[in-house]
């Protein structure tokens, strides 16, 4: 038992020791990027630690980026489980926000409660991002369609569908140059949490989070899922109902995403617009691949995302970058992060901690026993 | 407004040749059994190279030149990650276009509002005059015979011979192929980098025949669209041919109907290239046989050469 928790400590420890390399190395080859467009990178690094966490206040603007991202990354790490890469989160994210729009003016109109209101938001933007993700899950089930394309397909069509209703059916006339649909009174609004300007949807995020972290490592049902990611044939034999729980994983995956979008919409802008599609989906990919879709780990990414996210805007101001500048970082993050991990598998640079089991391992070595 | 079918047919074929270019490029690769999802990073960063080399030199060929180029070597971050370091294909492919998309505005931020000569469109004399025929057969430019000529070399390429029967074993089943002694890895290095220089053809294509300036994330997710054309086209070069004007009819349409006075909701229009290709998804998934025959039956799969 004891030994047991060294081992999984000594794991995280390494986990965190590559993580931290990777970041550092990237940081490097960001500022020589910088170097070569002709800007100091120190006060490029200077301005993004201002920007990220140098203050009360950027700290806050990092903790509002955050939030959505602790939820798209759920989108793709709770699949991940499973063993399927879903790339969908920016359509579930977006769907559930124009839902959430659409429940939340429909009750407001007739004068509902407030944690009504807000309640039904919550519901329909998780069961609408649910629902466009649990279908891609449902096609590889049961038509052996590949899960990656079809959700970045579905998102696609989401946005669309978005893009549609903010300009036609539902569409505020007053709104001219930026199609919207009408705002949500203010009282039907995600207020603060007490004393910050940071609103609930933070907490939100990080309770879905824990409570992912709890149902997929900690109970029966997450065990079972997690066999089926290892070898769906032995999950079989075993008798584990696999296309209901392919359906309930992608599905919580994507309720995830679609109550980040219902945030987006109840608490930032107030209405439905394309600008709910900005990204967040994306970025939230490259948080669960950081996490190692751990939805633990991808607390501490989103925020460290979150904050490089929140130094662009610095950035852009004070030394005239472009805005782009700060999505090159998170491409070089995530190519170095992945030839790292590669390297330290194969080669194990860093011998003196416990050498992790890569996951395909146990996979080949269930096959093999077959 | 009158409706010009000559016009129409000109702007379809210059809408849907990137697309076929791109997704030409992605056939090979997959074929060899790699799932890139990087296309529209590789074809922004080309976009931008070959915009800014075509401007600084005022040379078109050397602007396509120099997007090829840049293709290949964006490609090559990808086939040294997923083939050499063994990485996660989705996750570097998903890794590219990000790099891409932020590398692209970083550099085009200096050629923002310039403006590049549009590749010249070629003049067969008498031919190109003859009405309707003539401007449609014999009045495109270059890269568009290019592209026909592409696709019948790969087709023939992957069918006729046997370098192309050897890099289609390997996509159907590394270890076999591994077993009797293939270069799998490097077999799949040329088809991924034969992919960047496809990529980057579309790039380029965009940036000095499509448009003829840059501006930040121009290539608006056709490099997604192409690789959803693979997969309409199961993975077969004649079918990437109907699916890239079919694509490129919509994106088209999709832009331009409501200048027709035809009122159907044009977001749903962006949206039936995406919708069209779920449901051929779909269809052949029922038919598991012609998706055997077709799939590569190790695509997106890691090989990593046992002991």
């Amino acid at each position: 038992m004891n030994s047991d928790l060294v081992l999984r400590f000594g794991a995280g420890a390494k986990i965190f020791a590559v993580s931290l390399f990777a970041i550092v190395l990237s940081l490097i080859v960001f500022g020589i990027f910088v170097a070569l467009s002709g800007v100091n990178p120190l006060d490029v690094y200077d301005l993004m630690y201002m920007g990220a966490f140098g203050s009360w206040f950027s700290w806050q603007n990092t903790l509002l980026r955050s939030a959505p991202l602790l939820l798209t990354a759920l989108c793709t790490a709770l699949p991940a489980q499973m063993g399927m890469v879903i790339i969908g989160g920016e359509g579930a994210f977006v769907l559930g926000g124009l839902a959430a729009a659409a429940a939340g003016l429909l009750l407001s109109d007739m004068n509902a409660p407030a944690l009504i209101v807000q309640g039904v938001m919550v519901i329909a933007g998780m069961c609408a991002g649910g629902a466009i993700i649990a279908s891609a899950g449902a096609l590889r089930h049961w038509r052996g369609v590949n899960e990656t394309i079809s959700s970045l397909l579905l998102s696609y069509i989401c946005i669309a569908v978005l893009n549609q209703m903010v300009e036609g059916p539902m569409r505020d006339p007053t709104s001219l140059n930026k199609p919207s649909t009408r705002a949500l009174p203010d009282w039907a609004m995600l207020g603060n949490i007490p004393g910050m300007d940071i609103h609930v949807g933070l907490i939100f995020g990080l309770l879905f989070c824990i409570v992912a972290y709890v149902l997929m490592f900690h109970t029966t049902f997450g065990f079972a899922a997690r066999m089926v990611g290892g070898n769906v044939r032995a999950a079989r034999m075993a008798g584990l109902p696999v296309g209901r729980l392919i359906l309930v994983v992608t599905f919580l995956g994507g309720a995830a995403a679609g109550l980040g979008g219902m945030i987006e919409v109840a608490a930032v802008q107030g209405r439905a617009n394309a600008t709910i599609a900005s990204g967040y989906g994306l970025t939230g990919i490259l948080v669960a691949f950081l996490a190692r879709q751990n939805p633990l780990i991808v607390i501490p990414v989103a925020i460290l995302l979150g904050g490089i996210d929140a130094s662009g805007g610095l950035l852009q101001r004070r030394l005239d970058m472009p805005d782009a500048s700060v999505v090159v970082l998170q491409g070089i993050i995530f190519v170095i992060l992945l030839a790292s991990e590669s390297v330290q598998g194969h080669l194990n640079i860093l011998g003196w901690l416990p050498r992790i089991k890569p996951r395909t391992s146990a996979v080949a070595a269930a096959k093999g026993a077959e | 407004m009158d409706f010009h079918y000559t016009s129409f047919l000109l702007s379809v074929v210059v809408a849907s040749t990137p697309l076929l270019l791109a997704a030409a490029g992605e056939l090979v690769a997959e074929r060899a059994g790699v799932l890139n999802l990087g296309v529209e990073g590789m074809m922004l960063v080309s976009a931008v190279i070959a915009f800014a080399v075509a401007v600084t030199t005022g040379s078109s060929t050397l602007g396509i030149l120099a997007g090829v180029s840049a293709g290949v070597l964006t490609s090559l971050i990808f086939a040294v990650l997923t083939l050499s370091f063994l990485s996660n294909q989705v996750a570097t492919g998903l890794a590219l276009t990000i790099f891409g998309t932020g590398l692209s505005a970083l550099i085009g931020k200096a050629y923002v509002g310039m403006v590049v000569k549009r590749l010249p469109q070629i003049h067969v004399p008498g031919l190109s005059d003859i009405p309707f025929f003539g401007p449609v057969f014999f009045g495109q430019d270059v890269l568009v015979y290019l592209s026909f000529a592409l696709v019948c070399a790969i087709y023939w390429f992957l069918f006729k011979t046997h370098a192309g029967l050897v890099l289609r074993a390997v996509g159907d089943s590394h270890d076999a192929a591994h077993a009797i002694g293939f270069p799998v890895i490097k077999i799949r290095y040329l088809a991924v980098m034969f992919g960047g220089g496809m990529a980057g053809l579309a790039g380029a294509y965009m940036a000095i025949a499509y448009n003829t300036s840059w501006s930040e994330g121009m290539t608006a997710g056709r490099g997604w669209i192409a690789l959803a054309l693979v997969v309409f086209a199961t993975w077969r070069p004649f079918w990437l041919v109907v699916g890239a004007y079919l694509f490129g009819s919509i994106m088209y349409l999709s832009l331009y109907i409501q200048g027709f006075g035809v009122h159907i909701p044009s977001q749903f229009i962006s949206a039936l290239p995406y919708a069209s290709t779920v449901v051929v998804l779909v269809a052949i998934s029922r038919d598991r046989k012609r998706i055997r025959l077709n799939a590569p039956a190790s695509l997106g799969k890691t090989f990593h050469a046992a002991g």
